[in-house]
């Protein structure tokens, strides 16, 4: 259960895939033009991720090394296509809004890596939830920025007005250069929150070395 | 001269690689015995969906094979309750070299011109700005403008097209301009 905890913590925040790794790039920056479009390319992506991860780890033994990127492509590949499938018929207006990035998830770097580097060397459980555990990674990485893209950008949260007919958006945050903008500052403010503990203890470093270095020239 | 051992090695990589394709084949062909039903039925809803919303007085159509030209996949004769002819509905695939396919039906008045626009499916980013909510055109009497958007010039241009193939398709008297 601890091991669990640790892998989900590792993929939503100590090593997010997207805020961390800065993988996946693209589909970060052409899918959150809303908060919709987000999670459900977040959730697609993370299905894709728990099954090609399972399925890589299953057949570690079988894939020859010398093939095992075009092994890992025709897994994922596979997968993209049954989620396709599935999001056509029972989740139309999502596979419309989400378009050309559906199929473009077989050449999303995330899930290529995480086949490359962690499936293919363990076991199915551990795979799958480091798959469950990088696509929540992703989700939430998305989240983020379509939600500051959303909200500024187009005064709406889920396609709910928030601030009424008076609020004139700021069109750049769902445009394209709004995207990387947007990115930007929340891969900053991430890294800041995470870097919180590591700078408190540098400071206190710092302190410790600058009050024995002032003790000394007293001394002297 | 070719060592059996090296022949066997990539043969073996081969049949592995070949079995790991038949699995996933598998597993995708079962995935699309289960959609297939949902998908078509979706797609034949939203199909009549477009054609009552492009004559909101359309009563009942009838498929017109009669009609038949590139794109067209299904041309469609649209009655009002009185029985009299409102149009024709056009069920056509345009291509805009950015998304691929875009599946619209076209209505086509007796006049021969069109008069309103829905696109049921399409892989593109950019076209729902030239949309409704209704995913509705809304701009079939405006002449043809750029956008400087990547890919939403070629959403437009799709759209464009298909309009003007219909139009030229019926100017040259068939269906409702007859």
């Amino acid at each position: 259960m601890k091991k669990l905890l640790r892998q989900l913590k590792e993929g939503i925040l100590d090593n997010n895939p997207t805020l961390v790794q800065l993988l996946g790039m693209c589909p970060t920056l052409a899918t959150t033009t809303s908060v919709k479009n987000a999670v459900g390319m977040g959730l697609a992506a993370t299905a894709v991720l728990i099954f090609s991860n399972l399925f890589v780890s299953l057949l570690r033994k079988f894939i020859p090394k010398q093939v095992r990127i075009a092994a890992y492509i025709v897994i994922i590949s596979g997968f993209v296509t049954m989620v396709e499938l599935l999001m056509k018929a029972f989740l139309f207006s999502l596979y419309e809004s989400l378009g050309i990035f559906i199929p473009l998830i077989v050449v999303n770097c995330i899930i290529l890596a995480r086949a490359e580097a962690f499936a293919s060397k363990n076991k199915p459980l551990p795979s799958a939830i480091d798959g469950l555990a990088m696509g929540l990674g992703f989700t939430f990485a998305l989240l983020l920025v379509a939600t500051v893209r959303e909200i500024i950008g187009n005064g709406s949260f889920l396609g709910v007005s928030l601030f009424g007919d008076g609020y004139a958006p700021a069109l750049l945050l769902v445009m394209p250069a709004g995207a990387f903008l947007t990115l930007g500052f929340v891969i900053a403010a991430v890294q800041k929150i995470r870097n919180v503990k590591e700078d408190q203890a540098r400071v206190e470093k710092l302190s410790v070395v600058e009050a024995k270095e002032a003790k000394k020239e007293e001394t002297v | 001269m070719v060592n059996k051992k090296t022949v066997w090695g990539v043969a073996n990589i081969a049949l592995r690689l070949l079995v790991i394709c038949l699995a996933v084949a598998a597993l995708t062909a079962l995935v699309y015995a289960v959609t297939k039903d949902p998908i078509a039925e979706g797609e034949r809803a939203r199909k009549e969906d477009a054609i009552r919303l492009i004559f909101t007085e359309a009563d009942h159509f009838t498929e017109d094979t009669s009609i038949v030209f590139d794109g067209a996949n299904a041309v469609y004769a649209v009655f009002g309750a009185n029985g009299t002819q409102l149009g024709y509905c056009v069920d056509y695939t345009g291509n805009s070299d950015y998304g691929g396919a875009v599946n619209m039906m076209i209505g086509v008045g007796v006049d021969g011109k069109v008069s309103g626009l829905q696109v049921i499916s399409h892989a593109e980013t950019f076209i729902d700005r030239y949309l409704d909510d209704n995913s509705r055109y809304t701009g079939i009497d405006k002449a043809y403008g750029a956008d400087l958007s990547a890919g939403a010039t070629m959403s437009y241009h799709a759209i464009r097209n298909a309009i003007d193939t219909v139009e030229t398709a019926f100017s040259a008297g068939v269906g409702g301009a007859k």
